[in-house]
């Protein structure tokens, strides 16, 4: 953005006002002050709607939705038709942006800071986020963003598009995302292997019909090589045992250090269970990574044995090496879960592999990997997916592609201007 | 590998001094702070080789990103803008970050968690990191001014502003491409592109804060005090977006909380 040097008529204001009456604080030149006082009403009125209507998030969304549709067109024509009159040109000016920040940002403080358990307890609210003061603050934010897009939209100037750009962005991004929080589904689906269902569970438990079916045909779970670990009996740590791993990956021959001990691995075997004989190889997907470790200690004593994370069909072991310390063999991480699923959409099935980071989208419905029984793991009988429709997203993603195109214009506004610095 | 890391903590330590001692000879500092910053790069690539995945997950990770990018932004931007003045609180900002790590080194974990296996992660991380490397040189500068010349009873003028002003609006822009780049991942991955998650309120909440000093900084040019006060503001917030809201009671309820190291 290009620095500019205003003029600071609201600085020299203050003094000559102070001593006036309650009217003139509102025909005198508006400012800051006013700007505060102007936050701290529609805090109170959002306050004064909680008490009276509550925080029900479906009943307030929509008022606040309809008070959208009305402010941002009046906002704009305002800004734009009576740009030069005192009220508007404060009401989409920066002492009002200011101050809406400031407000809107001590409220996030609070979602931030307290607990959201604390908050519904204490405050019998949702959340902060579904409040109405915050809300009420979000619109207020609205009438200045849009009001001062409406005062600098003509003309067209390369300054003004790079702030159009912004502007416009943020409040595009704000409108979709109220529209969002009004009309975004997220539903649960728990799918079984053969057993094809198109219900999803809302969050508060009731079920919903989706337009298509899903089948799960396999679940995957890849995890990382284990890793090894030195526990010790520690009163101070969560659990009792303080645990500290070591990063290498566990394999036959790899030697590791893990604090003063020396560790080789002699034998590891990725999927393992125990019997009668000890640790065997056994390729079943309930079994367990295993390694037999040889641990030279400071004095030069060395200990064998084996150690495995365990699993629902194998032992969790470790390897004692004196009172209240041991190797041991955390569970390994996932590294990558995948649910194929039959999906059958208009008359059509097709099976699709649904995992993080790549979902699929059905009908107007995206489907999310979520989770699966991680006590199970590769064993899973059940894989849980998120089904989401967000009807808003493309005025979302419109408002974000904007404000990342101003971004890049202010950056390269920012580098170009060769102005020698302080030195 | 540490002895690249030992390189660049020692090659920003000579080079502040070099740059205070050898005041007419600026280039012998600026070839210190490059040493580091390559002796620096040499260390996260080895580490980037070592660990098999973009070293970019834990804190410390993140830590070694700021410590090399705060040098390398003080002497970029010092040739572009022709001022010295990001070249001792870059170099030391560098150093400080460095010996933080070599204090207390991680443990390499090798392991990179299903959500972050995206195309948006290393840009997502690597924007935030030159983001917070220029917003945090600006408030140090800022500071550093209002500190040194308040010592030599002399006035803050708005030109004292300039080079933070400078660092910010290069900080800024990056800081919401990352915040963008983060809501486009988070849509990606979790099915939302913004749940008010404790880590995104504070994302919002520094974002917030610069927004603040940029708008006032535009309507009050002539109040220098003023919006130095508002970069140390911001940049408090940043380090609590950072680090503090691994330490805040909400912070269980976050999925974006760095790991923490045994």
């Amino acid at each position: 953005m290009i620095a500019r040097q205003h003029s600071e008529n609201s600085a020299a204001r203050p003094k000559e006002l102070s001593s006036k009456s309650q009217e003139s604080f509102w025909q005198g030149n508006l400012g800051y002050p006013q700007g505060v006082v102007l936050v701290a009403f529609v805090f109170l009125l959002g306050m004064a709607l909680h008490a009276t209507i509550g925080y029900r998030i479906s009943a307030q969304l929509n008022p606040v939705m309809w008070l959208m549709a009305i402010i941002v067109p009046v906002s704009l024509v305002a800004g734009r038709i009576w740009r030069k009159h005192r009220v508007i040109h404060w009401l989409t000016g920066i002492p009002v942006a200011v101050c809406v920040t400031v407000a809107v940002g001590l409220l996030a403080f609070i979602g931030g800071v307290v607990p959201q358990r604390v908050i519904q307890e204490q405050l019998h609210a949702e959340s902060i986020w579904a409040s109405w003061p915050f809300l009420m603050m979000m619109d207020l934010m609205l009438v200045n963003l849009v009001g001062s897009v409406g005062k600098r939209c003509l003309p067209l100037n390369y300054t003004n598009f790079v702030y159009l750009v912004t502007h416009a962005g943020l409040a595009i991004a704000i409108i979709g995302g109220a529209g969002s929080a009004l009309l975004l589904e997220r539903d649960i689906v728990v799918l079984f292997p053969g057993q094809p269902t198109n219900q999803a569970m809302k969050a508060n438990g009731t079920m919903v019909a989706l337009p298509f079916q899903m089948e799960l045909k396999q679940f995957h779970l890849r995890t990382f090589p284990p890793i090894l670990a030195v526990a010790t009996l520690d009163p101070k740590a969560e659990g009792g045992v303080s645990v500290k791993p070591n990063g290498d990956f566990v394999k036959t021959g790899a030697s590791l250090k893990l604090g003063q001990y020396k560790v080789r691995v002699k034998e590891f075997l990725p999927k393992a269970v125990y019997g009668g004989n000890g640790w065997q190889a056994a390729p079943w997907k309930t079994a367990a990574p295993a390694a037999m470790l040889e641990v030279t200690m400071p004095d030069g004593i060395v200990k064998s044995g084996w150690v495995s994370s365990g699993s629902v069909d194998a032992p969790q072991e470790h390897l004692r090496l004196t009172e209240g310390i041991a190797i041991v063999m955390p569970e390994p991480r996932p590294k990558e879960f995948r649910s194929d699923v039959l999906v059958t959409a208009n008359g059509k099935s097709e099976v699709a592999a649904i995992k993080v980071n790549e979902p699929i989208n059905r009908a107007g419905w995206t489907v999310y990997q979520l989770s699966y029984d991680d006590k199970a793991g590769a064993a899973s009988a059940y894989s849980t997916l998120e089904v989401v429709r967000d009807p808003g997203i493309g005025i979302v993603y419109l408002g974000m592609a904007l404000l990342v195109l101003g971004s890049l214009l202010h950056l390269w506004n920012g580098m170009a201007s060769k102005e020698k610095g302080a030195s | 590998m540490a002895l690249a890391a030992q390189i660049a903590l020692g090659s920003w330590i000579a080079a502040s001094g070099a740059y205070v001692a050898q005041r007419n000879r600026p280039w012998i500092g600026d070839l210190l702070t490059m040493i580091g910053v390559l002796a620096g790069a040499i260390f996260m690539t080895t580490l980037w080789m070592t660990l098999g995945r973009p070293p970019l997950r834990t804190l410390g990770e993140t830590r070694w990103w700021y410590a090399i990018a705060v040098p390398l932004l003080g002497i970029l931007i010092g040739w572009r803008f022709e001022t010295r003045i990001l070249a001792i609180p870059s170099c030391l900002m560098g150093g400080v970050f460095a010996a933080i790590n070599l204090a207390h080194p991680e443990y390499m974990d090798k392991t990179l968690l299903p959500a972050l296996q995206s195309p948006w992660f290393v840009p997502h991380v690597v924007v935030y990191m030159v983001a917070y490397s220029a917003l945090g040189l600006s408030s140090l500068v800022g500071a550093w001014t209002l500190v040194t010349k308040k010592i030599r009873g002399l006035d803050i003028v708005p030109a004292d502003v300039e080079t933070p002003h400078k660092l910010v609006m290069i900080g800024l822009p990056l800081l919401t491409c990352g915040l963008l780049f983060g809501a486009f991942w988070a849509k990606e991955a979790w099915g939302h592109y913004w749940t008010w998650d404790p880590k995104e309120t504070w994302a919002f909440l520094t974002w917030s804060a610069y927004l603040i000093y940029l708008h006032v900084k535009h309507r009050h040019a002539m109040r220098p005090v003023l919006n130095i006060a508002l970069l140390v503001v911001g940049f408090a917030v940043l380090m609590g977006c950072w680090f503090g809201v691994n330490y805040l009671p909400t912070a269980q309820e976050s999925v974006h909380t760095y790991t923490k190291p045994e």
